[in-house]
């Protein structure tokens, strides 16, 4: 078998790549949404967070600047507060304000400056108490700071219509502070104000991971008596890793591998279907092989059967036919050697001679028959358009040779259809039915013999007619049969081999022959042949 | 009467007819022999076959019978004989070139009485023909006239 029965898959990925294309299309599809979403609820939170941060801060610095002014005005309400009380006042007040580092008061009436306990009023920068009386409006200066700390907040708090009544000077340590309004608020991130340049304030470690650095919030904020704080509000780390779970990444990993599995699962079925379809083919391929080989089986078998059959015929001619010819040549012979032992070969014994050569003749006549019949079923068909007419004319010109009074036959051949076959072996199908007719129809007024044709669909049928004795219909059975005979020989000579040989060439055509006669009527012999390719309708 | 001595010869071949009959008279059987040519013939004489003419039907006391023969065969002959009850019983010898078992089987099983196998017979032309006819004309004593042996 040239064809490899096994099926080697082509190097066509097309199908594979376009499921993983799909597939990684849409775990990303899915990834992405996911992320985007994560990311607004998240921004949204922070943003939420930063809002809370702000107005703390706000309402906190307000809230100091309130408890100053407070001071401020238990100094005009009261007067001159004696010195101890004054010290327990503002003890109270850097209770309650965290970070009031110190505060110092410089009265406009007395000229009285009062420090409060451990400041140093250089670093408080204390104007003249001439200066006063310029601004009405509490001033917050910063940041600063000094050797011993900071960054500090300086509030200048005028009292008075004008600051006419005096002047409030408080320091405040930023850190403490705001270490204070935002203790316990915006837990999670990372917060740093910068005031200028200067940082005032940084609490909690940003997350490092540079995939996080879209989510921060930043600003100004723009807090009461003219300050700007710049604040920026980041996750942290431990946030970041509660908030940004993986599970997007997950699923987009897990979708890429489930599309490449889908891709070798796609392309390992396409090729477990191409290869099912490749065996369906070979089945087919095979099957087909088996009903050729059944059917050569069948047509071995039936030219067995005709070979046996033959043999059969042989075994048959040997063991009747040919036995009785040579039986009477022996019988003859002795019966001649008996008879005229003593006497010399007169007319009967030139008659035994010449019946035991009749008997030689006709046993080598048998021998012939069997010889023809054997051609008749052996050589191989050429098989050609004939121009039928023409062969029959041709072989009645023959045929017409050996007979004796054939000068009387009227010889009739009609328009015949071409037949396809083979030449030599059709010639002596018109010779044997040529020689029957002669044979059967000697004797008889106005022999004639005509032939004819027709076309009957896929074949055509040709006649030969006679118009001789004829035959009786319930023998035709055995017409067509070897060595089988209607006549006894010494009426119509012959072996009964003609019409075995035609039968067996028409049979090897394809075609098929038969006979009609009654008795002193003539009889009408048929045969069928295949018409040429090229002339059927 | 002329019935009950006549043997009925049904052979083709004129070679054999003639040395059939050279052995049956040179054996002394003066018995007359009717020879039919062919098998519709054998059945004609036998007035198993309508005939043009309306002679009397013959019933020989032995019958030789070639198997193969002209139009109707041995075998149908003898199946006819057989079927008609006034020839039913009539003994028939079957003389046949075929020496098969299963000739001589189909030929016993028909209600053949006898089968001989045509050959060269050394001690002369037919002789084993010219025994039987012996045997059967002079031996064999023949069933009763129109019976039917059942």
């Amino acid at each position: 078998m040239a064809q490899s029965p096994i099926y080697r898959g082509r190097r066509d990925l097309w199908l594979p790549a376009l499921v993983v294309a799909l597939g990684a299309a849409v775990s990303l599809g899915v990834w992405g949404i996911l992320i985007a979403e994560r990311r607004q609820a998240t921004l949204a939170r922070t943003a939420e967070v930063a809002a809370e941060t702000r107005q703390l801060l706000a309402d906190g610095v307000e809230a100091y600047v309130g408890g100053l002014h407070e001071l401020a005005g238990l100094w005009v309400l009261v007067g001159h507060r004696p010195l101890e009380h004054w010290e327990a006042d503002v003890a109270m007040l850097k209770h309650n304000l965290p970070g009031l580092d110190s505060v110092a008061w410089i009265d406009a009436d007395s000229d009285e400056y009062r420090v409060s306990r451990g400041a140093n009023p250089s670093e408080l920068a204390l104007p003249d108490p001439e200066d006063l009386g310029s601004a009405s409006e509490p001033a917050l200066v910063g940041p600063e700071r000094t050797s011993t700390g900071g960054p500090f907040l300086r509030v200048l708090l005028p009292v008075g219509p004008g600051g006419a009544q005096g002047l409030l000077v408080a320091r405040i340590d930023l850190e403490t502070m705001l270490g204070r309004l935002l203790r316990g608020k915006s837990l999670g991130y990372a917060l740093s104000i910068r005031w200028g340049n200067d940082e005032i304030f940084s609490r909690g470690e940003p997350s490092t991971d540079p995939w996080q650095g879209w989510w921060r919030v930043e600003g100004n904020l723009a807090l009461p008596h003219g300050i700007v704080w710049h604040l920026v509000d980041r996750p942290t780390a431990e946030l970041a890793a509660s908030v940004l779970t993986p599970i997007p990444h997950y699923l987009l990993a897990s979708g890429l591998m489930l599309s490449l599995l889908l891709a070798g699962l796609s392309h390992q079925l396409r090729l477990t279907l191409r290869q099912s379809r490749f065996l369906a083919a070979s089945n087919r391929a095979l099957e087909e092989r088996g009903d050729e080989l059944e059917r050569r089986v069948a047509e071995r078998t039936r030219e067995l059967e005709e070979a046996v059959g033959e043999l059969g015929a042989f075994n048959q001619m040997v063991s009747h036919d040919l036995r009785s010819p040579l039986a009477a040549v022996l019988n003859f012979t002795t019966i001649l050697e008996e008879d005229h032992r003593d006497r010399p070969l007169d007319a009967k014994g030139l008659e035994l001679v010449q019946r035991i050569r009749r008997s030689a003749e006709r046993a080598t006549g048998l021998l012939e028959g069997l010889l023809h019949l054997s051609r008749a079923g052996r050589a191989a068909l050429d098989i050609a358009p004939i121009d039928m007419r023409r062969l029959a004319q041709e072989i009645f010109a023959q045929v017409r040779v050996a007979e004796p009074e054939a000068g009387e036959v009227e010889f009739v051949v009609e328009d015949l259809p071409q037949a396809a076959g083979d030449h030599a072996l059709l010639g002596d199908v018109f010779s044997n039915l040529f020689t029957n007719a002669l044979k059967y129809s000697r004797g008889c007024e106005k022999r004639r013999i005509r032939v004819r044709g027709f076309v009957e669909g896929e074949r055509c049928v040709f006649e030969v007619a006679d118009n001789g004795r004829g035959f009786d219909m319930r023998f035709d059975a055995k017409l067509f049969a070897m060595f089988e005979r209607l006549d006894p020989e010494d009426e119509v000579e012959g072996t009964g081999s003609g019409l075995a040989i035609v039968a067996r060439i028409v049979a090897r055509h394809g075609g098929r022959v038969w006979a009609e006669s009654r008795p002193g009527e003539g009889a009408r012999f048929l045969f069928s042949l295949p018409r040429p390719r090229g002339d059927r309708p | 009467l002329k019935h009950r001595t006549t043997i009925l010869l049904v052979e083709d071949d004129r070679d054999e007819v003639d040395v059939a009959l050279r052995a049956i008279r040179q054996a002394g059987v003066d018995a007359p022999v009717e020879v039919a040519r062919d098998g519709l013939r054998a059945l004609e004489l036998l007035g198993l076959e309508p005939t043009a003419s309306a002679a009397i039907p013959l019933r020989p006391r032995v019958i030789f019978l070639d198997l193969k023969l002209p139009r109707v065969d041995g075998w149908e002959v003898l199946r006819r004989l057989r079927e008609h009850p006034e020839t039913a019983a009539v003994p028939v010898v079957v003389i046949s070139s075929s020496d098969e078992l299963e000739d001589v089987r189909r030929s016993y099983e028909l209600g053949a009485n006898s089968f001989l196998v045509k050959r060269f017979d050394q001690r002369g032309p037919g002789r084993y023909l010219a025994e039987a006819a012996h045997y059967w004309l002079e031996l064999n004593h023949p069933p009763p006239r129109g019976d039917r042996v059942s």
